[in-house]
């Protein structure tokens, strides 16, 4: 357990760096993105939104985790509770 | 299986396998970007809602409240407060003790700070109960690469809870860590796909106070390990279907943990557009977990570790729900405003845990497994600005 959590802030604070003394390392040519900007209108339509309304998702999420014994990888979070 | 067994035989978690694995794909993927995208803060909003549930004697309903506002160029801020008003007649609460009502209360205070492609949030809640009191922080890291195409996230939280008792002088604590990962890819313009993975850790006093477990036709105390470790694993996408104006969402998640317990959670949702303002939402989900491995309807025998809690059996769950929302025109102070109505019904079905007549656990031909519909229910009303 120990070793997990040494990996897991070790792989946080390389995230937090950015990498960006290896980018220095070699000059990639700049990337270019196969869906471009313009393109991506799509992905902020409303009907892809998620966030628009945080809470309804958020209260069914907390009502399966307390009627079940599961719980994780669902993108949200809160504090603990004693609901039973 | 045979890929466990032999990182087992060489002294390899998964979780280490997994941590290691994400952190040679972030390092690969900085490697490689070379263009550099502006994260964006999250809009300045206020955001209130009302949730409703009724299922099982349960009824919980209360309402919620949430603000953030930029401080900064890259700095925003937001503060919530949300409460649940519970009035409980459950299963449980008829065989061990009285109904009764309670509130919890909720607040939550959360910071965001982005620099160049990446965003760093930071945020703390606050549980309040009678019997129970939490609190939690967390950290996340977002980053994206590739021009905003591919975006990974990595975050931990850490709660610490007092457990208390109404009716008797019970107090103890527990500890709660979790460690996730995320990964998401635009794959095409109309195509999202994701992956999260998560691990948590729990140590302390897991269970309840006030449950008891059954042996031989008599109420005992539960007892339930001190420690747990679980695993979650979901992946899922977004597809846009342009010509019917609908998005499709799907997720699936797995989940096993050292109590031996092991869920199937799969979702699917369809939103569309109806005209200017109205969009419309419905969505299904299946629910299945299998029980811990000290549970038991009833035991025959004194084990160290006992357990009657039904949310540890094994059970399905069903549920379909629908919601609709009504996109205002903006105005002067609020942009995209917005209100939200919606309803899902739930249909639990468990099967090793029993109702027996009159709480008589002695009655083994009057029993029948336990079932019930629950609904849940929520109106919300959201605005930038």
């Amino acid at each position: 357990m120990r070793v997990t959590k040494l990996t897991f802030l070790l792989l946080f604070f390389i995230s937090l760096s950015g990498c960006s003394q290896m980018q220095k390392l070699t000059e990639f040519p700049e990337f270019q993105p196969w869906v471009a900007p313009y393109e991506r209108g799509i992905l902020s339509r409303e009907e892809m939104v998620r966030e628009r309304h945080t809470y309804p998702s958020q209260f069914r999420e907390h009502v399966y985790s307390v009627r079940g014994a599961s719980q994780g990888a669902t993108g949200s979070q809160g504090g603990g509770c004693g609901c039973n | 299986m045979v890929v466990t067994r032999l990182l087992n035989a060489l002294g390899v978690s998964s979780q280490k396998l997994v941590a290691s694995t994400f952190l040679q794909f972030i390092v690969l993927l900085s490697y490689l970007s070379g263009s550099v995208v502006a994260a964006t803060l999250p809009k300045d909003k206020v955001e209130t809602s009302y949730h409703y549930y009724d299922g099982g004697g349960v009824e919980v309903t209360g309402p919620a409240l949430f603000v953030r506002k930029s401080v900064a160029d890259n700095v925003s801020i937001s503060g919530s407060y949300y409460v649940d008003e519970v009035s409980s007649a459950s299963i449980d609460v008829q065989t061990y003790a009285s109904p009764y009502k309670e509130d919890r209360t909720e607040y939550s205070l959360s910071a965001d700070y982005i620099d160049q492609d990446a965003k760093l949030s930071f945020s703390y809640v606050n549980s309040d109960e009678s019997d129970y009191q939490s609190d939690t922080f967390h950290f996340d890291y977002v980053e994206e690469y590739f021009g905003g195409l591919t975006t990974t996230s990595i975050g931990y939280s850490s709660g610490s809870d007092d457990v208390l008792s109404n009716t008797s002088d019970f107090s103890d604590t527990a500890k709660h860590d979790f460690y996730r990962i995320g990964f998401s890819q635009v794959v095409l313009p109309e195509l999202v796909l994701r992956a999260n993975y998560e691990h948590i850790s729990d140590k302390g006093f897991l269970g309840s106070p006030y449950r008891k477990s059954v042996i031989n036709g008599v109420l005992f105390d539960e007892n339930l390990p001190r420690t747990r470790r679980s695993n979650a694993l979901s992946i899922g996408g977004d597809y846009f279907i342009e010509t019917w104006s609908t998005a499709i969402k799907a997720q699936y998640r797995y989940f096993s943990d050292t109590w031996d317990v092991k869920a199937d959670d799969f979702r699917v949702s369809v939103t569309k557009s109806l005209k200017t303002h109205w969009i419309i939402e419905g969505w299904v989900r299946y629910y299945g977990q299998s029980s811990a491995s000290f549970y038991q309807d009833q035991f025959s025998s004194v084990l160290t570790y006992r357990s009657r809690d039904k949310e540890l059996s094994d059970f399905d769950s069903v549920s379909m729900g629908l919601g609709v929302e009504y996109l205002f025109q903006d105005t002067k102070w609020f942009k995209a405003p917005s209100l939200a109505l919606g309803s899902e019904w739930v249909r639990y079905q468990y099967n090793d845990f029993y109702e027996y007549q009159n709480g008589d656990f002695n009655q083994n031909n009057n029993k029948q497994l336990y079932e019930f519909d629950a609904t849940i229910a929520y109106v919300s009303f959201s605005t930038t600005f």
